[in-house]
């Protein structure tokens, strides 16, 4: 078979050249000869070419001999138990069990596409640009892998784990028994003034000052031990950082102390509760 | 208590678990990323 390979800068070629730009920094290419690299057309279109057919196929014969799940049709006075949003929304739907429902509904998603729209400009691991890999860039795929395995597991709830009156089923209960309404929900306010006698007032203040201090231990402690990564990014870019993850890092805990310990909310505000 | 438990330890669990994952196939998909273009050189 004739060698198919050609070079992108002939040797002898009659093409001049001239220095357009000096650019500080490093690119994809930079340590690359160009012999070492290839042209996005054809080499890299027709593999993408290929997938969309194959994609496209694929849904076409998906449509065609799999029907849609529907149910039957909507009555005027009967509602659905439960109701359930296409699965794609459970995440969403699950998140308003544990959080106010304009929380849950708009502060969270659009603090997700805000923190996701930042990244570009919080992201200075000049690193694997190019190739967002793993091994180049443990930190930023392992923050992100949370975030998304945080999304699927409200997902998998959502979807198999929530029954009648949106209650828990486990595999084993029967989805047609109702379970009984989860009784003894405390805020931490008042579990904080029970348990050490004092006035309410004074459990919500000590509530305020716990969610404080993990912000501010979160955003401290960071600096020393991980010196590098906060010089690097300097104080507004590492706040900013930090403040999204430490949301992101909240909500679960915030989860599992309402469903381990029956917390309903850890602060509560005359303007939202979280 | 028991219930409670293992509810909250399931969530938690199967976040870390898919969290896990996430990263897993992202190194899986890495390693067959540089294996292909060893083979193409």
């Amino acid at each position: 078979m004739a060698d198919k390979s050609f070079e992108i800068f002939p040797k002898n070629s009659n093409k001049t050249y001239g220095l357009m730009e000096l650019v500080k920094g490093t690119a994809p290419a930079t340590e690359k000869e160009p012999e070492d690299t290839i042209f996005s057309w054809p080499h890299l279109f027709y593999v993408e070419l290929i997938a969309v057919l194959v994609v496209t196929a694929a849904l076409l014969f998906l449509s065609l001999y799999v029907g849609a799940p529907l149910e039957e049709e909507v009555g005027r006075d009967t509602t659905p138990n439960p109701m359930k949003a296409p699965w794609y929304f459970l995440g969403l739907q699950e998140l308003l069990v544990f959080f106010d429902p304009w929380i849950a509904g708009v502060t969270l998603p659009a603090l997700i596409i805000i923190g996701l729209m930042l990244i570009p400009f919080l992201d200075t691991n000049p690193k694997g640009s190019g190739s967002y890999t793993f091994s180049e860039r443990k930190l930023a795929v392992s923050v992100y892998a949370f975030g998304l395995g945080l999304w699927t597991a409200l997902i998998v709830i959502g979807v198999w784990f929530r029954g009648l009156d949106w209650s828990w089923y486990w595999p084993w209960n029967d989805l047609h028994v109702h379970k009984p309404p989860i009784v003894g929900l405390k805020d931490l306010s008042v579990i904080f003034a029970t348990k050490l006698g004092i006035s309410e007032f004074l459990g919500n203040t000590l509530s305020y000052l716990l969610v404080l201090v993990y912000f501010a231990v979160g955003l401290i402690i960071p600096v020393f031990i991980f010196k590098r990564f906060y010089n690097r990014l300097g104080i507004i870019r590492y706040v900013t950082t930090m403040v999204l993850f430490l949301i992101m890092a909240g909500i679960p805990v915030k989860i599992a102390l309402r469903l381990i310990f029956s917390i309903k909310y850890v602060m509560v505000t005359p303007w939202f509760k979280i | 208590m028991w219930e409670k438990l293992g509810v909250g330890m399931f969530f938690l669990v199967s976040t870390v678990a898919l969290t896990f994952v996430i990263i897993g196939l992202s190194s899986f998909m890495e390693r067959l990323y540089k294996r292909n273009n060893r083979n193409n050189k």
